[in-house]
């Protein structure tokens, strides 16, 4: 399983041409790491964070699912523990407060967009279009660096609140009218 | 230090306002860049540790991102800050993630700091900061700030004020120069004038009045105080000139006078005039040397005199002031001086000023002169007892030739005999006479019976009176003892009783009626019954030996002068103006008294008192106390006496007693004032022989008035020659003169009472 998913993530890397490429394990694990970091500037309505944990919904082939498991193992979001939902049942992503989309699932994220708007449920992609499909948080690689990028439309509806310190260092998505 | 104090205010103010301006600049300066360095360091640690903390907040994101360019972006904007010399920024692993270093600054690179700190070190401002978020470190930062510029800044500060400062005590200089020429030039200006008055002495001068300020006012002050000055120097000027003229006036007196003058004080003289020198020929220099002695000017013979004046007067007994003494100049030459000394003070301390006459000629030609008057007064003596002398003889040898020429008749011859015998009584008198004048006869005192001294004179003088005049003797009948010389005291009565006979037959009305009474009493005095200034009266008991005449009588004019040597009424060669005095003389010689009393035309009575011997005075002292009180009495007596010694005399002892006593000169006042005070008068006392009006009409007036008020008449004559002439009528009061005090009160009162 981890050879699979060392030579997939190489794979990926190698078809990013032109650009010296990040160690898939490394963009992965980075990716990891920064869907940890946003929490730290997102701010969820109250309602949906107390008396629960924080709740991470990613489908089972996304490639951040052992790094995720592994940063967040006896980890604490919001001072609440965290619960990652490997699953495929779209129907848990109400209880969700970040929703994990992989290139895998671009199909579905029209659905996805449609079930989570209005919801304060933060949505990661990390492929071209994920913002236009509604997304609110796009990872993207850039000069060796992973950067992110925002959709404030899809987010300003979701009722969460973004910190003025990341939307200092993200790109920010306007769609086209 | 004391350089300072002796400057001038000129220079004291300014230094002292330079000190002042200096200290007090310099410490504001000091305080003040001190305390700006202590706020800027604060200020600038506040601002850099916000700084910092923002720094944190601002750059957290992109540290746990690890977005390098952003975090180089968000820090290109401190790093444009002078100040900041280094930003490091470490991973928690502690592998550098950013690091800024300035150029210029140091290239030392710090360790890293976990812990949160904000420190100097040096010039260096130090900020350390861990970057957590939430709970998470994800990085340390790390910045050094330079403060160096804060010392540029201080630099600046201190240069600045340096030229503040340097500004500021020129201005303050400037001040001082204006405070000087605004306060302290007045004053020197003034000073100046002030002390041109001083050393010209001129106080005419003043000070400029022009200023408006309050040097204006204390110019004219000061010229008030100057036209004050002025007056007191002119005042003074004058007030010494006039001393030095009075001093010089004094001095020329001093030096010109006749008499030797000199002060003595501390037993030396200390100033003597050039009389003095001239007289007794010690010069100022020899009289000041300490070893001489006043003793030095006194003869041998008045030494003793002197020294016991000396010694009473330092025993404080009273000493004449006017002393008379035998002198000796430096060449030995004798002088008499008479000398006035008074007490004064000299210098403010006790000095005696001595004024010497040289009298020594003077005292010569007096001595002369009483030499020629003696031999004068012999000569008239001789002249008049020559001449008395002579017709003695005359009859002595015409009575020897009457007796010669009837031999056979031997009763003639008996006569004749005895008409030579009182002959040559009277030349023995004569011959007594002169004996005594000049001063031939011995005086022997001794205790003597007066009355019978006068019983063995009785014959003796019957023949040396005229037959026509009558000789009476009244004398006690007990013995009369006095010390005296007898031959003194027949010297007395013989004098007396020639001189009552002269006036008897210068009484021309009365030829062949003249009378002498030679009387002898006791009387008991407390004092004299008239008035004589004598400090020797003893009260008690007294002989008193009276020869009275009815004579012409002794007028006011002269009857102060009878007792004096030479004078005389008497025709030329007829006597000799010593009798009386002579007569004066014995009576003090033999410790008694004697008064005269007169009326002239009626006659002369002489009163001659001894104090009388072998009685105790005291008793009689004390009974006479005990008579005093009864004879008090406090009624109102009109006092009626011509004679004003009488009069005054007599008026203190009635007031003595306590009687009012209203006095009149004569019978005309007497009787205005009896009119006046009718009701209060309870008796008069009259004198009978006045002038004007009589005591007989006076009282004949007063009868009539008030009928029976008591009247004592006084009169010099006794009781019964008055009446025996008609003067008044019998059984009327009478008290003869002169009347002893208690007499007269005893019977004032003795008629009061009845």
């Amino acid at each position: 399983m981890k050879l699979i998913l060392i030579s997939l993530i190489v794979v990926m890397g190698l078809s990013i041409p032109g650009k010296p490429v990040l160690s898939q394990i490394s963009e992965n694990q980075v990716k990891a790491a920064f869907v940890e970091k946003f929490t730290h500037f997102i701010e969820w309505p109250d309602d949906s964070v107390t008396s629960r944990p924080f709740v991470i919904f990613i489908f089972p082939d996304s490639p951040l699912v052992p790094y995720l498991t592994q940063l967040l193992a006896n980890h604490k979001i919001k001072n609440k523990p965290v619960e990652i939902l490997v699953t495929e049942n779209l129907m848990l992503l109400d209880s969700a407060h970040i929703a994990i989309i992989p290139q895998s699932r671009k199909y579905l994220m029209p659905t996805i967009a449609m079930l989570t708007q209005g919801k304060p449920i933060l949505t990661i992609g990390d492929y071209n279009g994920f913002l236009k499909d509604g997304g609110m948080l796009l990872l993207y690689r850039e000069d060796e660096n992973l950067h992110f990028s925002i959709n404030l439309n899809t987010l300003g509806e979701s009722g969460l609140v973004v910190s003025s310190q990341l939307l200092k260092l993200a790109t920010l998505y306007q769609e086209e009218e | 230090m004391k350089r300072i104090f002796n400057n001038t205010i000129q220079t004291k103010l300014m230094a002292i306002i330079i000190s002042i301006v200096f200290t007090v600049l310099a410490i504001a300066f000091i305080f003040i860049t001190i305390s700006d360095y202590q706020l800027y360091r604060r200020e600038f640690y506040q601002a850099n540790e916000t700084l910092t903390d923002i720094l944190v907040l601002n750059i957290s994101s992109a540290v746990i991102f690890e977005d390098k360019k952003q975090t180089s972006l968000l820090l290109s904007t401190f790093t444009r800050i002078q100040s900041i010399d280094k930003i490091i920024i470490w991973k928690p692993d502690k592998t550098v993630f950013f690091k800024y270093i300035r150029n210029d600054s140091d290239t030392t690179f710090p360790a890293p700091l976990t812990v949160y700190a904000s420190y100097f070190q040096g010039d260096k401002l130090i900020f350390n900061r861990p970057i957590i978020v939430d709970g998470n470190l994800y990085g340390y930062l790390y910045i050094e700030n330079n403060t160096a510029f804060l010392k540029s800044i201080i630099y600046d500060r201190l240069s600045f004020f340096s030229i503040l400062f340097i500004f500021l005590l020129v201005v303050a200089f400037g001040l001082a120069r204006f405070l000087q020429r605004t306060i302290i030039q007045p004053i020197f200006e003034g000073l100046d004038h002030l002390r041109k008055i001083a050393t010209s002495k001129n106080f005419s001068l003043r000070l400029p009045e022009k200023r408006a300020d309050e040097f204006g006012q204390l110019y004219k002050g000061i010229n008030n105080l100057l036209n004050t000055i002025q007056a007191h120097a002119e005042e003074l000027n004058f007030t010494l000139n006039e001393l030095r003229r009075s001093e010089k006036r004094f001095r020329y007196i001093f030096e010109k006078s006749n008499d030797a003058m000199y002060i003595w004080q501390d037993n030396k003289f200390v100033l003597i005039n050039p009389r003095f020198e001239e007289i007794f020929g010690y010069t100022q220099e020899e009289t000041n040397a300490p070893n001489f002695n006043f003793m030095n000017l006194v003869a041998p013979e008045s030494k003793a005199f002197i020294l016991e004046r000396q010694k009473k007067r330092e025993r404080g007994e009273p000493v004449s002031n006017q002393i008379t003494f035998q002198a000796v100049s430096k060449t030995g030459e004798r002088l008499t001086i008479a000398a006035s000394l008074s007490d004064i003070q000299w210098n403010e301390k006790p000095a005696v000023l001595g004024i010497l006459r040289d009298i020594t000629h003077q005292v010569n030609l007096e001595e002369q002169l009483r030499h020629a008057q003696k031999m004068e007064a012999i000569g008239k003596l001789a002249g008049g007892i020559a001449h008395d002398f002579n017709n003695i003889l005359t009859a002595i040898m015409g009575h020897a030739q009457l007796g010669m020429l009837c031999t056979d008749n031997p009763e003639r011859i008996a006569n004749e005999l005895e008409e030579i015998m009182k002959g040559a009584d009277r030349a023995a008198n004569l011959t007594r006479q002169l004996l005594g004048f000049s001063r031939k006869q011995i005086v022997q005192l001794e205790d003597i019976d007066l009355n019978k001294i006068i019983r063995n004179m009785q014959k003796m003088l019957q023949r040396l009176i005229r037959e026509e005049i009558t000789l009476d003797f009244q004398l006690q009948k007990d013995a009369l003892i006095v010390r005296a010389d007898t031959t003194q005291i027949e010297q007395i009565l013989i004098n007396l009783v020639i001189n009552a006979q002269d006036a008897i037959l210068e009484q021309e009305n009365i030829r062949g009626n003249g009378k002498i009474t030679v009387r002898t009493e006791k009387v008991l005095l407390s004092e004299l019954p008239y008035y004589e200034e004598t400090n020797t009266f003893q009260p008690g008991w007294f002989v008193c030996l009276s020869v009275q005449d009815n004579g012409i009588g002794i007028s006011p004019e002269i009857k102060n002068r009878i007792f004096e040597p030479f004078f005389t009424t008497k025709p030329k060669g007829k006597g000799t103006g010593l009798g009386l005095a002579q007569v004066y003389g014995i009576v003090r010689q033999n410790n008694g008294y004697i008064h005269v009393y007169s009326e002239p035309s009626h006659g002369t009575i002489f009163k001659i008192y001894w104090p009388l011997l072998a009685k105790t005075q005291l008793e009689t002292i004390h009974s006479q106390a005990k008579d005093q009180v009864l004879l008090q009495g406090t009624e109102t007596i009109l006092f009626i006496e011509d004679d004003p010694g009488i009069r005054n005399f007599a008026t203190r002892i009635l007031e003595e007693y306590g009687y009012t006593v209203l006095e009149a000169e004569d019978g005309e006042h007497g009787l205005t004032l009896f009119h006046q005070h009718k009701s209060n008068i309870d008796i008069v006392v009259t004198d009978t022989v006045m002038p004007r009006m009589s005591g007989r009409a006076l009282a004949e007036a007063i009868w009539t008035i008030v009928p029976h008020i008591p009247i004592l008449f006084t009169s010099g004559y006794t009781e019964e020659e008055i009446v025996t002439d008609s003067v008044l009528n019998d059984g009327i009061d009478f008290i003869s003169k002169p009347y002893h005090v208690e007499e007269l009160v005893r019977r004032i009162r003795t008629l009061l009472d009845q």
